[in-house]
């Protein structure tokens, strides 16, 4: 595999607050989203959930599909239209051989996740070696793989602009919160990533094997009013906070205002997880389903000029 | 032995108002007021007139805290007499509708209680916070309150200091009482926040009910923790915060903080000390609203605060 020369970690600047990582002469960092006021930043930004999502309120996250890339930049283009286009210039062209090598993308969420990476694909063994690595060496919080399974052509993140690429998402954090318990695991996933960087580049041989793994089936939504469309009931309880368990038929998910409990009703037995987080209300998701697997990696060594 | 000459007698409190999304992102007021609006059967109490309300509309509707200006700080004597003019700040335009609807501030017009309900990304669990050490009412319902919700603890801010103090959407009352309930993110409806909230309100209406039937609530004592100082994060010269609360300090909100004890943590791994000379009592630790007011927690001090017996005033 091709030596590692251009990584690039991206955060946010949010109200005056800046994240800062060790950095090397290889790694590079960048600034995702100028907000200079926190309100304005869409990325926590979210429109009432009683209301239908609109294209003016364009979250940048999903704004990296070819369409969006492409498309002519007005007076009236959200700003993060603007802004994916800018980045695709920058960090790209997405698909080409001229993109840098890998990108990290660096999310805090309000569901209980603890260290979670994320994925497009099951064949990227570059990413999937290095959650290998995180997880073997981590141990103050769990760490998990999620594969969207999504062909890098559809996809329309931030990560997907780079050859490799994948997101680190820690939570629970509420927006607008610096937490230290999560900010010191975040900062330990984004050393370990440059240390195996630097060990790949270096000519260490990764030893291949398997690395367990959520897959995205879908997305369940709150029960609503039928009219209205706004929330009747809220994640129950004994689902609050319990991201990648296992649920059953028949088990608890939401609790209606009105005091009722509505269970699960499907036979195949699947993990939740993005429990109540916060920006996805706007986008009718209460939580994701995912069912668990086991992705097999092969051995990988830089390849040698 | 009780003396019939230290009961208060006190007026009927006939007119209450909930206001929810004074703050556009604390889900729990937003969720139980738009249901009280749309079935109010829950908190119909005889004898009194109950008003649900949305304070800040236009913030809910964006899922954010405020339009132009924190509505929770907009009702002072300025901002209320201010004349009607254009580009006057949303929320300052709100404010003078309020004080019209719920006041006038400081009016024997004025509605007698309004509840306000807050959330907070803070440890603090349910807190009721109170503006006044010398409401007799407000703190017979406190006590009525904590008693009703025990074993669950119910935990009361006193915020009375000349500086601190801030003009707030529910002094437009007579008897503004606070309900600030957490851990909950913004933008985010957690069902035992909601539950706890819900329970607040309901025993609050009973105490009121209750009051207004002619029962007398003896005398008490209520403890309480009253706001002393605001503690803003370590920052560099523009601004931007070089320290986080530190991990033993964070979600210790109501626990005591001992000179010594660590206080932040810097982003190279150094801990920040609290120095001063008295044991406090932190809250509001890490709120995601604070940042921009310059404030990492608050310090407060344990009180006990003595009520006298009250009883509805006989006309």
């Amino acid at each position: 595999m091709l030596l590692f020369k251009d990584i690039l970690f991206l955060w946010v600047l949010k109200q005056n607050q800046l994240r800062t990582i060790n950095q090397s002469d290889s790694v590079k960092t960048c600034l995702a989203v100028r907000a200079l006021h926190h309100r304005d930043t869409k990325l926590g930004g979210m429109l009432p959930y009683n209301t239908c999502y609109s294209g003016k309120q364009t979250h940048i996250l999903w704004t990296l599909g070819g369409a969006i890339l492409s498309s002519p930049i007005t007076d009236s283009s959200p700003y993060e239209v603007r802004r994916a286009q800018e980045l695709n210039n920058l960090l790209g062209l997405k698909g080409s051989t001229d993109a840098i090598d890998l990108i990290c993308d660096l999310h805090n969420t309000t569901s209980n996740m603890g260290l979670t990476l994320i994925h497009y694909t099951s064949s990227d063994w570059v990413t999937l070696h290095i959650c290998k690595y995180l997880q073997t060496k981590i141990t103050k919080v769990p760490v998990r793989v999620l594969v969207l399974d999504v062909p890098i052509s559809d996809a329309y993140s931030l990560e997907s602009v780079s050859k490799h690429g994948f997101s680190l998402e820690v939570g629970p954090q509420p927006h607008g919160v610096v937490r230290a318990d999560i900010y010191i695991i975040m900062k330990e996933a984004v050393d370990l990533t440059i240390d195996w960087i630097h060990k790949f580049n270096s000519g260490t041989v990764f030893e291949g094997g398997d690395v367990e793994a959520f897959k995205f089936i879908k997305s369940v939504d709150y029960p609503r009013d039928p009219e209205t469309r706004t929330l009747t009931a809220a994640i129950h309880p004994q689902l609050q906070d319990k991201d990648f368990c296992l649920l059953k038929r028949g088990d608890p998910l939401f609790l209606s205002f009105s005091g009722e409990t509505v269970n699960y009703e499907e036979e195949e037995t699947l993990h939740p997880f993005f429990i109540n987080e916060a920006a996805y209300y706007e986008k009718g998701i209460a939580f994701h389903l995912g069912k668990k697997m086991m992705l097999t990696i092969p051995t990988v060594r830089v390849q040698k000029d | 032995m009780s003396s019939r000459t230290n009961i208060s007698c006190l007026q009927e409190a006939k007119r209450v108002a909930i206001f929810g999304g004074t703050h556009g992102n604390e889900m729990s007021g937003i969720t139980l007021v738009n249901m009280w609006i749309q079935n109010s059967a829950e908190i119909e109490r005889n004898g009194l007139v109950i008003k649900p309300f949305i304070s800040n509309p236009r913030a809910v509707e964006k899922c954010t805290r405020y339009i132009d200006t924190d509505l929770n700080r907009a009702f002072t004597p300025e901002n209320l007499s201010a004349p009607d003019v254009e580009g006057l700040p949303y929320e300052v335009q709100r404010a003078k509708e309020m004080n019209r609807m719920f006041g006038p501030k400081g009016s024997s017009d004025a509605y007698d209680a309004i509840f306000d309900l807050h959330n907070t990304t803070s440890n603090m669990g349910s807190t009721l916070i109170l503006e006044s050490s010398t409401d007799l009412f407000n703190l017979q319902m406190v006590h009525y309150i904590k008693k009703a919700m025990a074993p669950h603890t119910c935990s009361v801010l006193l915020n009375e200091h000349p500086q601190l103090k801030y003009s707030t959407t529910r002094s437009v009352a007579k008897h503004p009482i606070g309900l600030e309930v957490g851990p909950q993110p913004q933008g985010v409806l957690r069902s035992n926040v909601f539950e706890f909230m819900r329970t607040i309100l309901k025993h609050a209406l009973d105490f009121i009910e209750l009051f207004n039937s002619g029962v007398e609530f003896p005398p008490c004592t209520v403890d309480v923790f009253r706001v002393q100082e605001r503690m803003d994060y370590p920052r560099d010269t523009n601004g931007n915060i070089t320290a986080m609360v530190h991990p033993h300090l964070q979600d210790c909100d109501w626990e005591p903080l001992n000179r010594g004890d660590p206080m932040f943590l810097t982003f190279d791994g150094r801990t920040v000390l609290y120095e001063g000379a008295n044991t406090v009592y932190p809250t509001f630790i890490n709120e995601a609203a604070y940042y921009e007011k310059q404030q990492a927690f608050m310090t407060t001090c344990r009180e006990i605060l003595a009520a006298n017996a009250i009883r509805k005033a006989c006309k």
